[in-house]
């Protein structure tokens, strides 16, 4: 016996049939929507989308970009090194070592490894009265 | 409007009668009479619930009348009408299971409790468990099932509707109709 002849009482079953006020109902309802203006809310969801998309872009891309602070430049020159530092050279090691820095007194004031000039060193210990150097 | 008139009508008049403008509206209120208990039947089966049968029915009858002025007639009226109404009936239950986050294992179980709380059909004794068995296929051969088992399409109708190959279709209704009987037999 096949599927469709066993279970024939289902497949003939009626419970699923509709009425005639279903169908003028049905008919009802369809032509209102039909017939009503077409109240579309795509325009309104595609407009909203839109313009989050544009407000997300300008809040983290342009607006950091176009309105970010450069980053302050450091009004005073780095520390890169001491005049403690400076005197490492040796020479300098030569002269600590006869005593002759000993007493040096020694500013801590910062100067770049541009203004290191060997020259001005040896004049600086010069006017502080290290002629021997 | 009785059904006398409708029957009189076949689907190639109707859409003749619907491309002249003057009786367009009249000849689209005949294709909602002509084709509401089918569809609804088709629908009904697949989503179980009344209220969504309803809007999903409504819906199919107002894609139908947008798109019926491009309709080729490469099918016919019936079969095209069947191709939107399972479509929306699938579009309806993924979107459904989504929203509420139906895992696809407890999609049966949301169905067959549609099909406990239905006030509207009274079921005879045993077909409550045919159709509890039905809702335990997957929602495309559910709808195979439905249109060869209750609506008599052949499958090149059903393949027409579904996309499907006639051989694909022969194979799902038949594992569909072994798995049903399966589960109506006794323990």
């Amino acid at each position: 016996m096949s599927f469709e002849e066993k279970y024939k009482h289902y497949k003939n079953s009626r419970n699923l049939d509709v009425s005639e006020d279903y169908i003028n109902k049905t008919v009802e309802r369809v032509s209102d929507k039909i017939s009503s203006p077409r109240r579309n809310a795509r325009p309104f969801i595609w407009g909203f989308s839109a313009t989050a998309a544009i407000a997300t872009v300008f809040i983290f891309l342009i607006y950091p970009m176009a309105f970010r602070q450069t980053p302050n430049k450091p009004i005073t020159k780095q520390p890169t090194e001491t005049k403690q530092n400076i005197a490492q050279s040796p020479n300098d090691i030569q002269a600590k070592d006869s005593g002759a820095l000993a007493s040096v007194p020694v500013k801590k004031e910062t100067v770049s490894n541009d203004e290191l000039d060997q020259e001005a060193v040896i004049e600086y210990l010069i006017d502080e009265g290290y002629e021997e150097i | 409007m009785g059904q006398e008139t409708l029957q009189t009508y076949t689907d190639q008049e109707l859409m003749e009668m619907f491309r002249d403008e003057n009786r367009s509206n009249y000849a689209f209120n005949l294709i909602v009479r002509k084709h509401t208990p089918a569809l609804y039947r088709l629908i009904r089966r697949m989503v179980i619930d009344s209220d969504d049968t309803d809007d999903i029915l409504q819906n199919v009858f107002i894609k139908a009348w947008r798109a019926l002025p491009k309709f080729r007639e490469d099918a016919s009226l019936g079969t095209w009408l069947y191709r939107i109404a399972s479509n929306e009936s699938i579009t309806f239950i993924n979107r459904k299971r989504k929203f509420l986050f139906i895992p696809l294992q407890s999609q049966e179980t949301y169905l067959n409790q549609k099909l406990e709380a239905d006030s509207l059909v009274d079921y005879e004794k045993g077909e409550k468990k045919f159709q509890q068995a039905i809702t335990t296929l997957p929602e495309k051969q559910r709808l195979v099932f439905n249109m060869k088992f209750y609506e008599d399409l052949t499958y090149e109708e059903i393949s027409l509707i579904t996309g499907t190959s006639v051989g694909a279709l022969k194979a799902s209704y038949h594992i569909a109709t072994k798995k049903i009987e399966s589960l109506l037999q006794p323990d």
